[in-house]
């Protein structure tokens, strides 16, 4: 279902690199998706206590990396106990001011591999979810 | 030597041996034997060309260091390899201290806390560990297999007393947990609405009740949030990935590394993320 949903996103989108050549010139700007969906921390089945963690992956890598542990990279976690739902956006907010930065004018990075400095943008390219979560999380995305 | 035994080729290379190692023998009627049977025992000079014949040499002893040969390449190559992987392991160390040299660039004297433990020796002529190594590589395991901080302290404290006497190893959790503090990402837990309305940040920092609804920001007691967020700020983090030179080049796979033969195996290979 999830590869279902990304690959909807990506055949209904529109080209990126076209329409905002500079960022694809660049072809380290990272390109993101973020996945979310509530867990039981207790691992207890019938408890109804949930858990938010918001996980952020990065399409640069190899698939044989940006699926690993190491590079999924945890960027929040909303405590319970009950689930945000709608209100989601609230909590998402730190991190969309940071992507915005990163879209808009970008940081400056040191590129270990070349030795130089650089400006890193990065943009959110879809959003991996079930489908009771993607009328949520598609609203953050168009946002 | 893999040769059939009633074979000539074989007799003639078991009398080639037992010359070579009564030879090269101190005493020739202690000699290790390196047939099936004996595996290994001491048996004298006559007996070992009976042994070999009768119940055949162990193939895999091709180079003769029991019987005075010297260590071959193969022997020296893989001593090679164990250094590099030696030397590979303080590389990682000193890669990452570079790594992070420049996050901690606003407070210098937590780096040089860290660059003098990564110096160290665990304890006096040790050569393999650090300080900072041991507690790196114990601190993983401790995180691996969900040891709680007690059960830490306790092998701490049991390792320490283990160790020579002038040991540099921490004792408790806490100490160890100082030590490493200055490699970590840094987090934020905000406050929120137990009601979803707003995230006491910016304008809302100095509240104690929701705006909105109303809602306090605490439990009843003043000290417990009612509700966390905690975030994990993305940017540094794409900073120090950047920074290491190996992820730095995986970054850039879907450029370099890619197969683009016009299949759809990644998202890189769809229209969206197509170069004009």
């Amino acid at each position: 279902m999830e590869c279902f949903d990304i690959l909807q996103i990506l055949i209904n989108g529109k080209k990126i690199d076209h329409n905002y050549q500079d960022f694809g010139k660049e072809e380290r700007n990272l390109r993101l998706a973020l996945s979310t969906d509530g867990i039981n921390p207790h691992g207890i089945q019938s408890s109804k206590h949930t858990t938010w963690p918001v996980i952020m992956m990065i399409y640069n890598l190899p698939p044989w990396l940006y699926t690993k542990r190491k590079y999924m990279m945890l960027t929040m976690l909303i405590s319970g106990p009950y689930e945000p739902g709608n209100d989601i956006d609230i909590y998402l907010a730190p991190l969309i001011e940071d992507l915005k930065l990163l879209w808009e004018t970008g940081v400056e990075v040191y590129d270990g591999y070349r030795k130089e400095f650089f400006n890193l943008r990065a943009m959110l390219f879809g959003t991996i979810n079930d489908f009771t979560q993607q009328e949520i999380t598609t609203r953050i995305c168009q946002g | 030597m893999s040769a059939n035994r009633a074979s000539k080729e074989y007799k003639e290379g078991v009398k080639e041996f037992v010359e070579f190692v009564v030879a090269h023998a101190k005493d020739s009627s202690n000699i290790i034997c390196p047939c099936l049977e004996c595996c290994y025992r001491a048996v004298s000079a006559e007996h070992l060309q009976d042994h070999l014949v009768c119940n055949g040499i162990d193939e895999s002893y091709t180079c003769w260091t029991m019987h005075g040969e010297e260590e071959t390449e193969s022997a020296g190559l893989r001593s090679n390899v164990r250094d590099t992987s030696n030397d590979y392991e303080f590389d990682r160390v000193e890669e990452f201290m570079n790594e992070i040299q420049e996050d901690l660039r606003d407070c210098p004297e937590m780096f040089e806390r860290l660059v003098s433990d990564s110096k160290i020796p665990l304890y006096d002529g040790c050569a393999k560990f650090t300080r900072l190594s041991t507690v790196l590589k114990l601190y993983n395991l401790k995180a691996h297999n969900g040891w709680s901080d007690k059960s830490f302290t306790d092998l701490l404290t049991l390792l320490k007393d283990m160790l020579p006497e002038n040991n540099v190893l921490p004792s408790q959790t806490y100490e160890a947990k100082q030590m490493l503090c200055s490699i970590g990402m840094s987090y934020e837990k905000i406050h929120s609405c137990p009601k979803d309305c707003i995230l006491f940040r910016n304008e809302y920092a100095s509240l104690d009740t929701c705006p909105k609804c109303g809602a306090s920001r605490y439990n009843k007691k003043e000290t417990a949030p009612a509700k966390v967020l905690w975030y994990f700020p993305i940017i540094p983090r794409f900073r120090r990935m950047y920074r290491n030179a190996e992820d730095a080049k995986h970054l850039t796979w879907h450029e370099y590394g890619r197969v683009a033969d016009g299949m759809l195996r990644h998202p890189a290979d769809s229209h969206q993320w197509e170069k004009n």
